[in-house]
């Protein structure tokens, strides 16, 4: 039997034209800081993965370093929210429909694709959000063990 | 400044603006990591229930070689826009800004690409329309925007505790994606004196943009108060989209004070 096409949505829509609805509210609250750690089997400690950059003189005019680090950093910050949203609905997080969100994918994508990078040929992953405020870190989301990505 | 120096020269700093944006996008749609992230794989689904495309061309809006043809096509119209601006090419530019923005699910830079939008929505107004009375509304639009992004980032800063006591400098320094600013967030974090000077300097300087209508010449001052703000944004948070999108709207803020003066 064929599965149903996704049906169309306006509030999706709006969603990923809202950069033509503007709002002006810049670093106003200081919330938590999320970060993501993961832990490969056998492992005894998470390991944080940094979202770092460096200078450049041009900076100002050429940043693709930069601007693509803090599009990840935001994925992060994406995937809370709609964590949030989730248990908004329903307390209990069911892990398919966490795995379902778009920000879950490409969080994970992001992950494999470091852990590539580190050269950690680990086949199964867990990670987690951890939210870190100035005197406290809380553990906001923590996934099930998962196959890493071939990228 | 008057209406036709104004056009001028927002058309100017929109395409540069947009030339080095789209060398940006251009170069991170070269790197492997960009589309192990953003691949279709992963936003298929949602843009299924987001864009009523159909499927052969929701394949190729998502495909890899389609967004560099984006990036490039953005690069030949900012430089267009750069030698011979035209309604047209503002048009082409907002839509290589939009498609770039849905291909990271609403916004790649947050209120840089909003702003961008609003510079392109008041430059296509005033290019558009030939009589003066009509076109001023153009830069009319944008400036309000701009005054009024100073004004709302100040006011949404100010109800905050932080930023009242001088907590939230260091707050948001220790976050920076640099090293060195997260050196001197903890740092400042020690100087509540000097962090609670730098905390207010910011909330004077965003919500003093209510007065920019009755500045007259100092508007030239609250410019280059504003310049140096958003580049001590950029060296410290690596936000260097937002000092060119913001560059490119303040022309109207000259124009403006011609108008009212």
């Amino acid at each position: 039997m064929k599965a149903r096409a996704p049906t169309f949505q306006w509030k999706n829509f709006l969603n990923l034209a809202r950069a033509l609805f503007p709002y002006w509210n810049f670093f106003d609250r200081v919330a938590y800081d999320f970060e993501i750690e993961f832990k490969i089997p056998n492992a005894v400690k998470w390991e944080r993965i940094p979202f770092e950059a460096r200078r450049a003189a041009l900076d100002v005019f050429y940043s693709a370093d930069a601007n693509l680090k803090m599009a990840q950093v935001n994925i992060i910050e994406h995937f809370v929210g709609e964590i949030q949203d989730l248990q908004a609905d329903d307390a209990t997080l069911d892990s398919r429909d966490v795995q379902e969100l778009t920000s879950f994918k490409l969080l994970f994508s992001l992950l494999s694709f470091r852990l590539k990078e580190y050269e950690i040929g680990a086949s199964q992953v867990q990670f987690k959000i951890v939210a870190c405020g100035n005197d406290e870190e809380i553990d906001v989301y923590i996934s099930d063990w998962l196959e890493v990505e071939t990228i | 400044m008057n209406l036709e120096n104004t056009i001028l020269l927002m058309t100017r700093l929109v395409g540069i603006t947009m030339l080095l944006q789209g060398f940006e996008i251009f170069s991170l749609t070269r790197r492997r990591e960009f589309f192990a992230v953003w691949s279709d794989r992963n936003l298929k689904t949602e843009f299924a229930k987001s864009l009523p495309f159909a499927d052969l061309l929701m394949a190729c809006f998502l495909s890899q070689n389609a967004f560099r043809g984006v990036a490039l096509f953005q690069i030949l119209a900012a430089f267009s826009c750069l030698c011979f601006p035209s309604p047209l090419i503002i048009v082409l530019l907002f839509c290589t800004q939009l498609i770039i923005c849905v291909r990271f699910r609403g916004t790649f830079n947050g209120g840089s690409d909003m702003m961008l939008f609003v510079v392109l929505t008041g430059l296509f107004f005033a290019t558009f329309f030939k009589n003066p009375d009509i076109q001023k509304w153009g830069p009319i639009y944008v400036a309000i925007h701009l005054g009024y992004s100073y004004f709302k980032a100040g006011l949404a800063k100010i109800i905050r505790r932080e930023w009242r006591t001088g907590a939230a400098l260091p707050a948001f320094l220790e976050r920076s994606l640099f090293p060195d600013m997260r050196r001197l967030g903890a740092w400042l974090r020690d100087q509540k004196t000097l962090s609670f000077i730098l905390c207010w300097l910011v909330l004077i300087f965003e919500l003093g943009a209510v007065t920019l209508p009755f500045q007259g010449s100092w508007t030239f001052s609250y410019f280059a108060t504003a310049l140096a703000f958003h580049l001590a944004v950029f060296f410290a948070f690596g936000l260097n989209r937002f000092f060119w999108a913001w560059l490119c709207a303040w022309p109207t803020i000259f124009y403006c004070s011609y108008l009212l003066n």
